[in-house]
């Protein structure tokens, strides 16, 4: 298992640091002839690569057989959220005010019903198959 | 490897010859399923007394704690060997994994259904249930689609 977390964490910096560079060339793109100072590349890829490094290995929360989906998304998300809060407020890319802080918790529990209702959707066909299979 | 069946009538007894170089994995492992593919019993144990129960009368074998035990429509009964140990030994019948800690008997599987918090559950004769791990889903559902097809 240790194994495991620590090669999502490898894979998740990686990703983070891949995300960063998208960021900064889509940044560049739309910056005309202004340039990226070094402490803003350097907020971007601190940033991207420790939501890398904590998402990577957060999912390995669906893996854990003897929890439920519920406990699991839910798990998923005390993890995510605040790490994304806190790395978004500690590198400046927003300010920690209420209004703020709600519209992302709107998002981010939107986001996870969204894809929560689409997992049950998935499981609810396969069952509804292998039913169809044991009445056969 | 190369499989023959030679039909013979005057052949009084079946007999399986193996023919190879040297014992391997995979020899070992088709040995060990003709030898487990004749098992009509299991001995069991229940409050003290000794039991033979009939393999097709067992639902699922479950671990709890370091033991195992075989569940009948009526009741539960302690077995000898590990979880692993019968996963093994009844592949080539109607026993599947559905969990980490149960084997289960796709001839007594009734229904499937999800639970509200997203759990997987079957549904076994006489309605006794037992979670489905997400991950042995797709194993069961391609044995399930054999198993109804060809009964094995």
């Amino acid at each position: 298992m240790t194994r495991i977390i620590f090669q999502r964490v490898v894979f998740g910096a990686v990703f983070g640091l891949a995300a960063a560079m998208i960021h900064t060339f889509i940044s560049i793109q739309t910056m005309e002839g202004q340039l990226v100072s070094y402490d803003w590349l350097n907020r971007c890829m601190r940033g991207y690569v420790i939501l890398g490094v904590v998402f990577g290995p957060a999912s390995l929360c669906f893996r854990i057989d003897k929890w439920s989906l519920l406990r699991q998304t839910i798990t998923h998300f005390v993890i995510i959220f605040p790490s994304y809060i806190a790395v978004n407020v500690m590198n400046g890319w927003s300010k920690l005010t209420g209004e703020a802080f709600l519209s992302m918790l709107f998002i981010f529990i939107a986001s996870y019903l969204v894809i929560w209702l689409g997992i049950n959707f998935y499981w609810r066909m396969k069952i509804k198959q292998m039913n169809n299979i044991l009445q056969r | 490897m190369k499989i023959e069946v030679k039909l013979d009538e005057r052949c009084e007894e079946t007999s399986v010859l193996i023919r190879c170089s040297e014992v391997t994995d995979e020899i070992q492992r088709v040995v060990r399923l003709l030898q487990h593919s004749s098992i009509e019993w299991v001995e069991a144990k229940r409050n003290q007394s000794s039991h033979i129960i009939h393999i097709k009368h067992i639902l699922y074998f479950y671990a709890e704690g370091q033991k195992v035990f075989a569940q009948t429509i009526e009741d539960a009964y302690e077995v000898k060997d590990r979880l692993h140990v019968w996963e093994e030994m009844l592949q080539a019948r109607s026993f599947i994994r559905i969990s980490k800690s149960v084997v289960a008997n796709l001839e007594h599987m009734k229904r499937f259904e999800m639970m509200f918090n997203g759990n997987l559950v079957v549904f076994f004769s006489g309605d006794k249930k037992e979670y489905i791990s997400r991950s042995y889903v797709q194993t069961v559902k391609q044995r399930l689609v054999g198993y109804r097809k060809g009964g094995q």
